[in-house]
């Protein structure tokens, strides 16, 4: 039972690393699992999971392990091992099968998982329109936190990676100011040029690093090709 | 009024659809970066229907921001600014969807 329960709540865990990872990506839009699992909120999403997931597991294991005739079936109240065991229910062959394959806490992860995911997830207990147990709110809070840190983190890293374009494509070797001039003018629209050179002007920053920003953020594809070896 | 005195005494969910109504611009912007989760603003104007007048997206993306529910990363275009879903904006639909379809 102990093995089995260890391996159960391992998958657990792997299981609610999983399920974070794949409900972030999908809700987030973010195709980077690396950026989209890097803000606290994920990190505190994972947790929520992890706690429900492996409650639930435990719960589940010793529920189940009785129905399975496990020699150790009470591992997890072992000082009652020396009581008779009349009721615990025959071994069926499916029983047999699992416990032999050691599989049971496959079938524990399985049913934990399962408990936490249909069943406890969805439970809003309100007494006087206050909520006592209000654990799809709190998963609710901890992905919108969650998701939402993806989108930030994507934002960012977006950015950063404009703006090292914008850096390569101003940098000794890029390319000359009448080609920036064209570039923005064909890709960003005829005003362009003077909308942005107008801009820097005024608020006394490098035009040609401001075109190549705007050129980086406004065609990022594009205008990497111009300095693609 | 202001939010906080307003948000004190009817709730988040109410105080956001009062707004709405009072400028459905504010829904339209907040639907579109919802649905979006990030959006340029140059493709926000365009996304909508009818086309959105560009003083009026501003006007609603101001009002958006100061309700914590959107936030935007500014660019050197204003069309290529980058508005995108906060925890907050993500809370605000779900109460919104899910008072909605209880009426």
């Amino acid at each position: 039972m102990a093995r089995d329960l260890v391996i159960a709540i391992a998958l657990a865990a792997a299981l609610s690393l999983l399920i974070s990872v794949i409900e972030v990506r999908h809700q987030s839009k973010v195709r980077s699992v690396a950026v989209s699992c890097r803000s606290i909120g994920f990190l505190l999403y994972f947790l929520v999971l992890l706690v429900g997931n492996v409650f639930t597991t435990w719960a589940a294991a010793t529920i189940v392990s009785p129905y399975l005739g496990e020699s150790q079936a009470r591992g997890v109240n072992d000082d009652n091992s020396h009581k008779p065991r009349a009721e615990a229910p025959k071994n069926s062959e499916g029983a047999t099968v699992l416990r032999s394959a050691g599989l049971s806490g496959f079938l524990y992860a399985f049913l934990g998982v399962f408990a936490f995911e249909a069943v406890l997830k969805r439970v809003n207990v309100t007494f006087v329109d206050q909520g006592v147990l209000t654990i799809s709110d709190w998963i609710n809070k901890a992905r919108d936190d969650a998701v939402a840190g993806a989108i930030a983190s994507q934002v960012d890293a977006q950015v950063k990676r404009e703006q090292a374009l914008a850096l390569k494509l101003v940098q000794a070797g890029g390319i000359s100011d009448a080609d920036l001039n064209t570039y923005v003018q064909n890709w960003l629209g005829p005003a362009r040029v003077q909308e942005l050179e107008q801009a820097a002007e005024a608020s006394h920053a490098n035009p040609r690093l401001a075109k190549a920003i705007a050129l980086a953020t406004g065609a990022y594809d594009r205008a990497a090709t111009l300095v693609r070896p | 009024m202001g939010r906080n005195s307003l948000e004190g005494k009817v709730g988040d969910t109410l105080y956001m659809k009062l707004q709405i109504i009072a400028d459905p611009m504010i829904g339209t912007v907040l639907e579109q970066v919802a649905k979006n989760r990030m959006i340029r603003f140059g493709d926000l104007l365009q996304m909508t229907d009818p086309p959105t007048a560009r003083e009026a997206a501003r006007g609603a993306i101001r009002k958006l921001r100061a309700m914590r529910l959107i936030d935007e990363n500014e660019s050197a275009i204003e069309d290529f600014n980058t508005l995108y879903i906060t925890a907050d904006g993500l809370s605000a639909i779900r109460k919104l969807e899910t008072s909605g379809s209880g009426q």
